[in-house]
């Protein structure tokens, strides 16, 4: 049973004023761990992943009077979470002297000197194939084989259709298959409904 | 995150107690904020209260144009339907020769008589002294 209340019930006392940034506080600690490694797999590196993280929630802070509950309050945090990680990618590759070409293998020799990296050669070879696929298949595959989000979950956070997202998981998968021709292990949870139950 | 999800994602560390201090980092940075974020709560409470006031005065200054412009449609039908008779009126008699005028009211007239026993009668009935009669034939 999760340690946390309800997304509603933290909403509630933000909204109504009510210590509303001890309730932002336990918000903050039901997701940051999530958040945290879907930012990560964006951008590999810790000290982006902890900036694009903080920015997130003050940017979630600063919108959550108007947060109607459209959509669900990770998926909200998600979005934002993505947009964040996007953007500071952009803005690092605006600055990066990387060619496209020699990309993937310049960020694993980053990976590899990484203090907060403790992937051994396999965990270096899939990074480096992932690295290579184009931005948003990067980013459905992470969310489906790493985080092993919903299609339907996916689809709200990255306002796609589902049978884009598996189709672009799809080709993802198989690109990164025949990099490290060897077939990938893809023994995903599929019940969404797990996946909800542990937020 | 579940068993499978942590075994994934395990080659990706964080520095010691990362997790246990980023939430009051990120609340510290927040306080940070400039006063005008947190006046938000009270504004927030204050804009449905100022939405609710907006549609009533919307739905009044509607309801009541509304009721101006059906009010000012039959008063200027009313108005039109006058006026388009009296013109009309004007627009006839000035077609008509004044002679022809004379000549229909004089046909029409209740004072037309056709038998001499009816004047008599009229005389009679209206008790007009004969003295009378006399001088005005004499005119």
């Amino acid at each position: 049973m999760s340690q946390y209340r309800s997304d509603e019930d933290i909403l509630h006392d933000i909204q109504n004023n009510h210590l509303p940034h001890k309730a932002f506080k336990e918000l903050i600690e039901k997701y940051q761990v999530q958040l945290y490694y879907h930012i990560r797999k964006i951008l590999l590196n810790h000290d982006d992943t902890d900036d694009a993280l903080q920015n997130t929630f003050i940017k979630a802070w600063q919108a959550i009077y108007d947060f109607k509950q459209q959509s669900k309050v990770y998926t909200w945090l998600y979005r934002i979470a993505t947009n964040e990680a996007l953007a500071l990618l952009r803005k690092r590759s605006r600055f990066s002297f990387f060619s496209k070409d020699t990309y993937a293998e310049e960020w694993v020799a980053r990976l590899e000197s990484d203090p907060y990296f403790d992937g051994d050669e396999a965990d270096l070879m899939l990074q480096k194939a992932i690295l290579s696929l184009p931005e948003k298949q990067r980013i459905v595959f992470n969310m489906r084989y790493y985080d092993e989000i919903p299609y339907e979950t996916m689809s709200e956070i990255l306002d796609t259709s589902v049978g884009a997202l598996k189709a672009s998981y799809h080709h993802a998968v198989k690109k990164i298959e025949k990099i490290l021709q060897q077939p990938l292990n893809l023994n995903l949870h599929n019940s969404s409904n797990e996946y909800e139950s542990e937020y | 995150m579940s068993q499978n999800i942590k075994q994934k994602n395990k080659q990706f560390t964080v520095p010691n107690g990362y997790f246990e201090h980023l939430p009051d980092k990120i609340l510290s940075r927040i306080n940070e904020i400039p006063a005008s974020s947190e006046t938000k709560p009270f504004l927030f409470v204050l804009k449905k209260q100022l939405a609710f006031a907006a549609a009533f005065i919307l739905f009044f200054v509607f309801s009541y144009s509304v009721f101006r412009f059906i009010n000012n449609t039959v008063s200027d039908n009313t108005q039109t339907k006058s006026s388009i008779d009296n013109t009309y009126e004007d627009l006839i008699l000035a077609r008509v020769d004044e002679i022809n005028i004379i000549d229909f009211l004089t046909n029409t007239s209740d004072a037309t008589f056709n038998n001499p026993n009816e004047i008599e009668n009229y005389l009679i009935d209206e008790n007009i002294n004969e003295h009378i009669i006399q001088e005005n034939l004499n005119e």
